[in-house]
């Protein structure tokens, strides 16, 4: 640049507008220095300014999900951990059934169990019940009611069925199992009778849960048809056994008797003692007491029937139809609906009706130890038919505890994936975000250096030409 | 001759003692602005004739001129023009960029994250007091940071107002004095010399106008100077018109001349820099900082207003934007949705409000259909009350209140409705006919359909539909239908009901039970509807009736209608084949499901998209076309209704000065509505609410709020960038044009001394001559 004319206020201008200058590059250096920070703010680098603010907002947002999924991660594993204990309690409780099916036990024995069971049940009611600070683990989204509360005897689900979901990115991963899938996870699969009455499953499908008693109660014999023949029933009935139509054959050529088709006995000598009192067994080895005294010794075929009554928890007994095929059973205390087939009936007796894959876990031990403690009502057949029913449902309840094991160890898997995923994601845009805003320190000292090095160099230019000046030589 | 000598002598003296005089001038003024430095404009005299000879009669100081050269003045008027306007905008925009606080942590983007971040945490444990007060806290200072920052810049605004007041009032100062020094020059000029202080005085007034407004300028012959601001005269001569400021219709000033009715466009200078200021630059940001928080507000509401709080539905609900009479007829509800004054905008879609009742549990839903173009307030407000235990109303300040029943609580989620045919249409022992046709039906023929009910008769009825029954008689919804069919005395008398489900007509009796028959015995519209098949068909009623039960969360995308008919007759569990068969709105096949022989009674099944059925023990058969919906809704208000109203949101406001959260919110964050499904630990709608952070919002022009904030910085860091890259050029043009300035005007120590030694050594010798002539003088007098 040139000048035609060279005054005296062009070196100080000069000296403070270079001075300026360079005092601006040294303090931004200084600053860069200081805080580490190339861009404080946007403009001080707008084309990166954009993609700080998006790096900003990535950051935050990944350190969100990864806090979701500690937490997550959290729960799940309490709740796995619980379900280690459950799932040992519950084979606990296998093991004691398979036991109690042991014919070798008396009655105290099984008394024990049935307290043992007890106990399990409610070991496994307070795991049931367990919590994560104010969170109840197993009851759903409803976390703060206590998902399964006992009631009349009965425990009942009070959370809900739905999961609770963290979104990583990806497919959401529920966090909870509700408890109802745990331990009272409905998969029904019929009813089944236990019990040797003869009653049968009707035809009409069923509609409960849990297990019904049913109780056929012999209330006399009905020898009407033999009226005519002078037979009479023994005690009123009192001592036979036989429950349902049964037909009676009498050949007096042969002299021989059947009962319901079984093998035919020689008849008792009339008059002898016997005849008073006979018994008579049926093809199922029941018992009717015939009194032949009066026998008039012709030919009979008639039809003696047991009558017996029906009831069903503790409703009132009503009378066997045994024509009914499709007989409807409504429990009073649980509702539910069952149809029975009266057709076959043998004897009196216990049936136990189970709703096989809708039976809680608890409702099967209850049961269980229900039936050890009055034990002496049932045969060991019956018992052990009784408890082996149980003992299908505990296995489901064991599988199931298992299957729920498995989930959340996947869960947990996927969220630990999601984690590490996640982890290295912010450590790589932490890393791209560094580079983007951080000064490069190197850099920095060297413009520091250069800087200083022409503020010191245009104030050491500018002092020499000021004091170039014609006085300096005038006298 | 002598005397001659000493009239030259005499005016070389002058002449150089004048010099020395200007000399001494510049010297002393060398320091001071603006001055240009001077000179003696230095000529011969006139020589005179003496004795046939011309002899020169000395030197005369003619004038004293400045040294300044006219066009480089008015070059750097126009720079300095250009270098004040880009200074001050620069300035402004510094304090912007500070006012919002990127990168240092007190920015709206990070009270953003903090706000997102603590609702994923929530998502985690909605039942955690902590973290909803974490959610809830995050939320208000989000707010506040907006409302804060909104102020910072109109408080930016507010001072550019008076700084423009300020700078015209200056501006007219710097006319005045520039009309009086004219005057002064005027008067003195034609005197002789130029009024050199003067001018140079003049020039620094107009250099300091040139600061702030355009200007340029034109000598008149009088040695006065025209001054233009902005194209237009603003002093002449000794007069000075005066600027003044004018009130805009949309808020802020512009610049004109005191008496014009015209507004000026400043095009360089500080007042051209405010005006900038006020009218884009400050209102581009806080419009992108108000289209912000509207979509923020906008998108967080829509995810929050239909939840439940964990607490359960609401018992009252008065939301937070108030309805404005725009029509100024003093009314309200005779105005359109769309054109009552509510900040957000509605579209055409339904509303889905849920009531339950406490003791019983028992529950129902509606949906409100809403067009904003055709929906006035008053018909939403009376659809709302229509809903059994609700009423609607407008408060005292204008805002819709919504109250519950005593014992019932509603809510606005999309949770399905566990007992959909409440009706009896399907299940239930009510005796049902249905029509084998689905409306709209074609009764432009007219016609009736004729009952026979034994019941308490026989009673024999008949329900004509005449011509202008129904406003379009060739598409009569089934909707219509069953209104008007309840409506008739005879057959609601009778003990009967009409229903319209899926859009089909259902026809049943209002009791239940086997006791309950009905039959149709024939009429001409039975065709038209479908049920000719029915005709002489009897219906009972069951005393084994089923009971359906709806669980599970819809999962689906969009919503859906599906219709339920049965395909088969039997026992359920018991028959085979006996089965449910579910339909689409568009009438297709969707699912098949088996409720025969095999299937466990009261087990549910999977339908479509997350939604269960479960059947309970009973009858069932196809013959009588019994049919109950299902109402699935992705969207719960897909008209934007509570938006609108700002019912149940989490914040309330329209633009970035407004936005807060729900006053009663902020005190009870238990009130939180997370949830759905309705139970305490329902994460649905904060998930929902994360997922804002990474959504196109349709508010933001299809951005996310990170690029639209990230655009909103940006682009003030481009502009600030450029602004100081221009305003270094600028101010390096400038320096190099007032260096030029300083070559040609400026006063050099060194030339003034070298001149004060030679005028010196000139006055000596001047003296010297005068000695000599004077000596010369007295000889010739002596001789006398």
């Amino acid at each position: 640049m040139t000048i035609q004319r060279y005054t005296t206020r062009q070196p100080y201008d000069r000296l403070l507008a270079g001075l300026r200058s360079n005092f601006a590059r040294l303090l931004t250096s200084q600053q860069q220095i200081s805080t580490g920070v190339r861009v404080a703010k946007p403009s001080d680098d707008p084309a990166v300014a954009a993609r700080i603010l998006r790096g900003q907002r990535d950051l935050s947002s990944i350190g969100a999900t990864r806090q979701a999924i500690d937490s997550g991660g959290d729960l799940l594993d309490a709740a796995s951990s619980n379900l280690l204990d459950v799932s040992g309690l519950v084979a606990e409780a296998r093991a004691n059934l398979i036991q109690a099916m042991n014919g070798t036990l008396d009655e105290g024995a099984r008394k024990v169990l049935a307290t043992q069971f007890r106990g399990l049940s409610e070991q496994l009611l307070e795991m049931a019940n367990s919590r994560v600070g104010d969170r109840y683990l197993f009851a759903g989204t409803s976390t703060t009611t206590t998902p399964f509360v006992s009631q009349s005897g009965q425990v009942v689900y009070r959370g809900d069925g739905f999961e609770q979901s963290l979104d990583v990115g990806g497919a959401p991963v529920p966090i909870n199992i509700p408890g109802s899938e745990i331990f009272a996870k409905f998969e029904p699969q019929g009813l089944s009778l236990v019990g040797d009455t003869g009653l049968t499953l009707g035809a009409t499908a069923n509609q409960g849960m849990g297990e019904s008693q049913l109780s056929v109660v012999r209330s006399g014999s009905d020898l009407s048809a033999l009226a005519a023949f002078g037979i009479l029933p023994v005690a009123g009935g009192a001592g036979d056994s036989f429950v349902g139509p049964r037909a009676l054959v009498i050949d007096a050529t042969l002299g021989t008797l059947s009962l319901g088709g079984s093998d035919p006995v020689p008849l008792p000598a009339p008059g002898s003692p016997e005849a008073a009192d006979f018994a008579v067994y049926d093809a199922n080895g029941e018992v009717l007491h015939l009194d032949l005294s009066g026998f008039t010794l012709q030919d009979v075929s008639a039809t003696v029937t047991g009558e017996a009554t029906i009831s069903i928890g503790g409703a009132p007994p009503q009378a066997l139809d045994f024509s009914e095929a499709d007989l409807e059973l409504v429990d009073p205390a649980s509702g539910n609906r069952l149809h029975v087939d009266a057709t076959q009936m043998v004897r009196a007796g216990s049936e136990l009706a189970l709703f096989n894959g809708a039976s809680d876990l608890f409702a099967v031990l209850a049961g269980i130890a229900d039936d050890l403690e009055d034990s002496g009502q049932w045969s060991l057949d019956e018992l052990t038919d009784r408890l082996d029913a149980r003992l299908g449902e505990l296995t489901r309840h064991e599988e199931n505890v298992t299957r729920a094991l498995g989930v959340l160890g996947a869960r947990s898997q996927r969220l630990s994936v999601s984690g590490e995923r996640f982890q290295n994601l912010e450590l790589r845009v932490g890393a791209e975000l560094g580079e983007l805003r951080d000064a490069d320190l190197a850099q920095a000292i060297s413009d520091l250096s250069q800087a200083e090095l022409a503020v010191q160099l245009s104030q050491s230019a500018g002092s020499r030409l000021l004091n170039l000046s014609l006085l300096n030589y005038l006298r | 001759m002598s005397f001659q000598g000493i009239s030259t002598g005499l005016k070389a003296l002058i002449a150089a003692q004048s010099s020395l005089d200007t000399i001494g001038n510049n010297l002393a003024n060398i320091n001071t602005p603006g001055y240009s430095r001077q000179r003696v404009e230095l000529v011969q005299a006139l020589g005179i004739e003496r004795n046939g000879v011309r002899i020169g009669t000395g030197v005369d100081a003619l004038t004293i001129t400045r040294a300044i050269d006219n066009l480089l003045e008015s070059r750097i008027l126009t720079q300095l023009g250009v270098r004040a306007q880009l200074a001050e905008r620069y300035a402004a925009a510094q304090e912007i960029e500070f006012a919002l606080g990127e990168f240092d942590g007190t920015g709206v983007g990070q009270s953003m994250d903090s706000f997102f971040a603590a609702a994923k945490q929530l998502a985690g444990d909605p039942a955690d007091g902590i973290l909803r007060s974490n959610l809830v806290q995050g939320g208000i200072q989000l707010g506040q940071r907006f409302n804060q920052v909104y102020g910072q810049l109109e408080a930016v605004g507010g001072s550019v107002e008076d700084a423009l007041r300020t700078s015209v009032a200056e501006a007219n100062a710097l006319a005045e004095q520039i009309a009086e020094l004219n005057r002064q020059i005027r008067t003195l000029e034609p005197g002789g010399d130029p009024a050199n202080q003067l001018r140079d005085q003049r020039q620094v007034a107009v250099q300091a106008l040139a600061n702030l407004a355009q200007v340029e300028v034109r000598e008149d012959p009088d040695g006065t100077y025209r001054v233009y601001v902005e194209g237009n005269l603003v002093v002449a001569a000794d007069r000075a018109m005066r600027l003044t400021t004018s009130d805009q219709p949309e808020g802020g000033l512009a610049l004109r001349l005191e008496g014009s009715a015209y507004d000026l466009t400043p095009r360089s200078g500080k007042i051209a820099a405010l005006l900038a200021l006020q009218d884009q630059d400050i209102t581009d940001l806080t419009g992108g900082l108000d289209q912000l928080a509207k979509g923020l507000i906008h998108a967080v509401n829509s995810a929050h207003s239909t939840g439940i709080p964990s607490g359960g539905g609401f018992t009252s609900l008065v939301a937070s934007n108030a309805l404005v009479d725009l029509d100024g007829n003093g009314q309200l509800e005779d105005q359109l949705l769309a054109d009552s004054g509510l900040p957000f905008d509605l579209t055409a879609g339904e509303l889905t409000i849920n009531v339950v009742d406490e003791e019983s549990g028992e529950q129902w839903s509606q949906q409100i259909a809403i067009d904003p173009a055709t929906t006035t307030v008053g018909e939403f407000l009376s659809a709302l009350g229509a809903v059994p235990g609700i009423g609607a109303s407008l408060n005292a300040e204008n805002q819709l209140s919504i109250v519950a029943e005593a014992g019932l609580r509603f809510d606005f989620s999309n949770r399905l409705d566990p007992d959909p045919d409440g009706a009896g249409t399907l299940s239930g022992g009510k005796a049902k006919l249905g029509s084998a046709l689905a409306g709209p039906y074609n009764l432009s023929a007219g016609g009736s359909l004729d009952f026979a009910v034994p019941a308490g008769g026989p009673t024999n009825l008949s329900v004509a539909f005449p011509i202008g029954s129904f406003p379009d008689a060739g598409e009569v919804s089934a909707q219509q239908l069953a209104d008007f069919l309840n409506a008739d005395a005879g057959f609601s008398g009778a003990g009967l009901e009409a229903h319209a489900v899926g859009g089909y007509l259902q026809l049943a009796s209002a009791g239940a039970g086997s006791s309950q028959s009905f039959s149709l015995t024939g009429g001409g519209a039975a065709a038209a509807l479908g049920l000719s098949g029915k005709v002489g068909q009897t219906a009972v009623g069951s005393d084994d009736p089923v009971e359906i039960s709806i669980s599970g969360a819809f999962t689906g995308a969009v919503g859906k209608e599906l219709v339920f008919k049965v395909a088969g007759a039997g026992t359920v569990g018991t028959t085979p084949g006996l089965g449910l068969q579910v339909f689409d709105s568009a009438g297709a096949l969707v699912a098949t499901l088996d409720i025969g022989a095999g299937y466990q009674p009261g087990t549910p099944l999977a339908v479509i998209d997350g939604i269960e059925v479960a059947v309970s023990l009973g009858e069932l058969s196809a013959a009588d076309d019994g049919r109950f919906a299902v109402e699935a809704r992705a969207d719960s208000d897909s008209a934007d209704v509570l938006v609108a109203f700002g019912l149940n949101g989490f914040f309330v406001g329209s633009d970035a000065q407004t936005i807060a959260v729900r006053p009663d919110l902020a005190a009870d964050p238990d009130l939180i509505a997370a949830s759905w499904t309705g139970t305490s630990g329902g994460n649905q709608a904060l998930l929902a609410l994360g997922e804002i952070e990474t959504q196109e919002l349709a508010l933001l022009d299809g951005r996310t709020l990170g690029s639209s904030y990230g655009e909103l910085i940006g682009g003030l860091g481009f502009d600030l960038a450029t602004m100081e890259l221009s305003l270094d050029t600028a101010d390096q043009v400038l320096g190099s044009l007032q260096q030029r300035r300083d070559s040609v005007s400026g006063v050099n120590a060194d030339e003034e001394l070298v001149d004060l030694t030679r005028f010196q050594q000139a006055y000596a010798t001047a003296a010297q001559y005068l000695s000599v002539v004077t000596r010369l003088q007295d000889e010739l007098l002596s001789i006398l």
